[in-house]
C-alpha cells in the first residue's frame, strides 16, 4: 500500500473544516465524597437522575440520588483515580452502549466495550440501556416456538419466542448449561442471542465462550460479561446494556434470545451500592426497588406487532437458590415477573437425571400456543406420567405385591424419566424429539430394559435418519404429526431389529 | 435523624436575611457577620468547643461572651440563638450561606479567571462587563490566576459552571475530532 501524502491531509483538512471552535461551558459540581464505587458531589443543581457525569479522570459515573444537598453518583469504571474536591461535569447525555451487527460474535463488558482483544468495534449506532418496554399496543401474543433442543424442556415447559422464562435452582445444578445449550440449538433458528454473565467468574464466562465457539455458536452471539472483580455498578447495568443489543435487533424484525445469567448476583450488587447510597434497606436488606429492578429489565421482553416488524424478544434469566428456598425474596420476586419457570433439582441431578428439570414445579405460562402441534399430541400425558409415577414411586418401596396396572405405570414412569435425561451439549431437533416420544407414548419403549434406553433411542433416530426420513421431513414442515399408522409401523419395523444388550455383554463391558 | 449542617445553615442564614432585609441592615449586618467568621476561621476549633461538652458550661459561656459583646442587635440574637440550640459548629456554614443570599440578591458574581499569562486591569475590566453580561449580573468580581499549562486563552470559573476557552481544551478537542 502506498500512502498518498495529499489524500490524507485532505482528509484532514474536511475534518478540521467541520470543527467548530467554540467556548465549552460545562455545568460542574465538586466531589465531596467517594468509595465503594460510588460519589458524592456538590453542585450539579441542574443534573437528571440517571445522567451520565464526566470525572476529572476521564471516568464516568451515573446519577442515582438527587438529595437536597448533594447528588448521588455511581462510577461506571475505576473509582480509586478520584479524589476528594474533584470537579464532575454533565454531559447531558445518558448511558449509552454500541449496538448493531459488529458486536456479533464479541465478547463485551457492561459498556460496551470489548475484552475479547479482538479490537475496535466498529458499529456508529448506540441505545440507552434504560428504555420503557414496550407497551400494550406494540405488542402481540406470543406464538412462535422457541426450541431449546432439550426433550424435557421442549415438551413440558414449551418456550415462545417473547416469552420471559425463569431458570431457577441450587448452584451446581446446571442452570448455565441449560443456557448455553438453548443457545447451541439456536442455530440456523434466524435468532440472536445475548448471553449476560453477571458477577460469573472470568473463567468460567471464559470456557462457556470457549463452548460456544466450539459448537459455531459465537456466529449469531453477543456476549456480555461483568466480572466479579469490577465494581458493583458495572454489575447492576450489565443486564440492562445487554438487553438494550437486544433491542436494537428486535426493534428490526428480528428473533433474539437473551440470557441474564444470574439475576441474583446483579440484585446483590444492586443492594450493595443502595446501602452505600444510603437508600434504607427493606427485606433482607434489599432497597425498596428491587422488584422494580427486575421487572422493568423483564418487561423488556415482548413479542412485537406486525406493525413494529414483529421481532421478539425472549428472556431467561436465571436466579440461583439457596438450598432449594424458593420462597426467598429475589426468587419470589422474578418467579412472579416471569411467565414460567424451569426449576432444576439438585437431588435429581446427582441421582443422574440431567437436565434435572423437575416436572413438577416447573411450569411455562404462555409457551403452550407456541407448541409444535406433533409435540402438544406426543407430549400431553408426559406431566401426568410423571407425576403419578414418582407418587407411586414412594409407595411401590414398601410393598411387593403390584397389580398388572400399577406396575405398568411404574415401568412407564422409569421409561420416560429415562428418556427425558439428555447429554451434555447435544441439542435434538424438534422432529427427533417427536419420534422419541412418540415410541414412548406408544408403548414402545415398555419392554426395553432402562439401561438399553439411551442405545435404543440413537438406533431409532439413526434408522429413522436412513430409512423413513421422509416422515420426520412431515413433521420438520408442517409441525403436525405424519400419519400414525405409519409411524408406528416404521417404529415397529426398528423395534423388530433391535438387539437389547445382554447381560454377559453389559458385564463384559463393565469389566472392561 | 439529626440533620446535617449545610441544610441547618440554610435555614439559619435564610432567616436571617429575611430579617436584616427587612430592617434594611443587609450591608451592616454582612460585615459584622465576616468579622464573626474571621474569628471562627482563625480558631477552628472554637465552633466544636461551644457545641460539644468538652468544655464545662461556665468556661464556654466565658468564651462566648466577648462575641455577644462586640455584637448588637439581630446579629447579637443570632449569636445567642445559635449558641443556645448548640449549633455554633454550624457557625461558618450560616455566615457563607448568608453571603452567597446577600450575593444573589446584589446580583454580585464571583468567578476565578485562569490565563496563561498575567492580565492588565483593561483586559480584566473587558473580561469582568462581558462575563456580566451573559450571566445577566449587576457586578462580577474576578480573582485573576496564572496557569501557563492551558497554553493561552481564558477559562472562567463560577459557581458550578466552567466557561471554557483555552486552547488546551481546544486542541484536547481537536485531537478527540482527528483520532476519534
Amino acid at each position: 500500500m502506498s500512502i498518498k501524502a495529499e489524500e490524507i491531509s485532505a482528509l484532514i483538512k474536511q475534518q478540521l473544516a467541520n470543527y467548530q471552535d467554540e467556548i465549552s461551558v460545562e455545568e460542574t459540581g465538586t466531589v465531596t465524597y467517594v468509595g465503594d464505587g460510588i460519589a458524592r458531589a456538590h453542585g450539579l443543581e441542574n443534573a437528571l437522575v440517571g445522567e451520565l457525569l464526566e470525572f476529572d479522570s476521564g471516568v464516568y459515573g451515573m446519577v442515582q440520588n438527587l438529595e437536597t444537598n448533594d447528588v448521588g453518583i455511581v462510577v461506571l469504571g475505576d473509582f480509586t483515580k478520584i479524589t476528594e474536591g474533584d470537579t464532575v461535569k454533565r454531559t447531558g447525555r445518558i448511558m449509552e452502549v454500541p449496538v448493531g451487527d459488529a458486536m456479533i460474535g464479541r465478547v463485551v463488558n457492561s459498556l460496551g466495550q470489548p475484552v475479547d482483544g479482538k479490537g475496535d468495534i466498529k458499529t456508529d449506532k448506540t441505545r440507552p440501556i434504560e428504555r420503557k418496554a414496550p407497551g400494550v399496543m406494540d405488542r402481540k401474543s406470543v406464538f412462535e416456538p422457541l426450541q431449546t433442543g432439550m426433550k424435557a424442556i421442549d415438551s413440558l415447559v414449551p418456550i415462545g419466542r417473547g416469552q420471559r422464562e425463569l431458570i431457577i435452582g441450587d448452584r451446581k445444578t446446571g442452570k448455565t448449561t441449560v443456557a448455553i445449550d438453548t443457545i447451541i440449538n439456536q442455530k440456523d433458528q434466524n435468532m440472536i442471542c445475548v448471553y449476560v454473565a453477571i458477577g460469573q467468574k472470568e473463567s468460567t464466562v471464559r470456557s462457556s465462550v470457549e463452548t460456544l465457539r466450539k459448537y459455531g455458536a459465537m456466529d449469531y452471539t453477543i456476549v456480555v460479561t461483568a466480572g466479579p472483580s469490577e465494581p458493583a455498578p458495572l454489575l447492576y447495568i450489565a443486564p440492562y446494556a445487554g438487553a438494550a443489543m437486544g433491542e436494537e435487533f428486535m426493534f428490526n424484525g428480528k428473533h433474539v434470545l437473551i440470557i441474564y445469567d444470574d439475576l441474583s448476583k446483579q440484585a446483590d450488587a444492586y443492594r450493595e451500592l443502595s446501602l452505600i447510597l444510603r437508600r434504607p434497606p427493606g427485606r433482607e436488606a434489599y432497597p425498596g426497588d428491587i422488584f422494580y429492578t427486575h421487572s422493568r429489565l423483564l418487561e423488556r421482553a415482548a413479542k412485537l406487532s406486525d406493525d413494529l416488524g414483529g421481532g421478539s424478544m425472549t428472556a431467561m434469566p436465571i436466579i440461583e437458590t439457596k438450598a432449594g428456598d424458593v420462597s426467598a425474596y429475589i426468587p419470589t420476586n422474578v418467579i412472579s415477573i416471569t411467565d414460567g419457570q424451569i426449576f432444576l433439582d439438585s437431588d435429581s441431578f446427582y441421582s443422574g437425571v440431567r437436565p434435572a428439570i423437575d416436572a413438577g414445579t416447573s411450569v411455562s405460562r404462555v409457551g403452550g400456543d407456541a407448541q409444535v402441534k406433533a409435540m402438544k399430541k406426543v407430549a400431553g400425558t408426559l406431566r401426568l406420567d410423571l407425576a403419578s409415577y414418582h407418587e407411586l414411586e414412594s409407595f411401590a418401596q414398601f410393598g411387593s405385591d403390584l397389580d398388572a396396572a400399577t406396575q405398568a405405570k411404574l415401568n412407564r414412569g422409569a421409561r420416560t424419566v429415562e428418556v427425558l435425561k439428555q447429554p451434555l451439549h447435544s441439542p435434538l431437533s424438534v422432529q427427533k424429539q417427536v419420534l422419541i416420544l412418540f415410541a414412548l407414548t406408544n408403548g414402545f419403549l415398555d419392554d426395553i430394559a432402562l439401561d438399553d434406553i439411551a442405545k435404543f433411542e440413537s438406533g431409532l433416530f439413526d434408522f429413522f435418519d436412513a430409512s423413513h426420513a421422509d416422515l420426520l421431513d412431515v413433521i420438520a414442515k408442517t409441525g403436525d404429526l405424519p400419519d400414525v399408522d405409519k409411524m408406528k409401523a416404521a417404529v415397529q419395523e426398528f423395534v423388530n431389529t433391535f438387539q437389547p444388550t445382554d447381560a454377559d455383554e453389559a458385564e463384559a463391558a463393565t469389566n472392561k | 435523624m439529626s440533620l446535617d449542617k449545610v441544610t441547618v445553615a440554610k435555614r439559619y442564614s435564610k432567616a436571617l436575611f429575611e430579617l436584616l432585609e427587612d430592617q434594611d441592615q443587609l450591608d451592616s449586618g454582612l460585615e459584622e457577620l465576616k468579622q464573626i467568621r474571621k474569628v471562627f476561621q482563625d480558631n477552628p476549633q472554637l465552633g466544636n468547643a461551644l457545641t460539644d461538652n468538652s468544655l464545662a458550661p461556665a468556661k464556654r459561656e466565658a468564651l462566648v461572651k466577648p462575641l455577644l459583646d462586640q455584637s448588637e442587635g439581630v446579629i447579637h440574637n443570632l449569636v445567642q440563638m445559635v449558641y443556645d440550640y448548640g449549633r455554633m459548629d454550624a457557625m461558618v456554614g450560616i455566615i457563607d450561606q448568608f453571603q452567597s443570599l446577600y450575593d444573589e440578591h446584589n446580583q454580585t458574581v464571583y468567578a476565578d479567571v485562569t490565563t496563561a499569562v498575567p492580565l492588565d486591569d483593561s483586559q480584566l475590566n473587558l473580561i469582568k462587563s462581558g462575563y456580566a453580561k451573559r450571566v445577566g449580573a449587576k457586578q462580577v468580581i474576578l480573582n485573576s490566576k496564572v496557569d501557563a499549562s492551558i497554553i493561552g486563552g481564558v477559562v472562567i470559573q463560577s459557581a458550578g459552571t466552567i466557561f471554557d476557552g483555552s486552547i488546551k481544551t481546544k486542541i484536547s478537542r481537536l485531537r478527540q475530532a482527528l483520532v476519534g
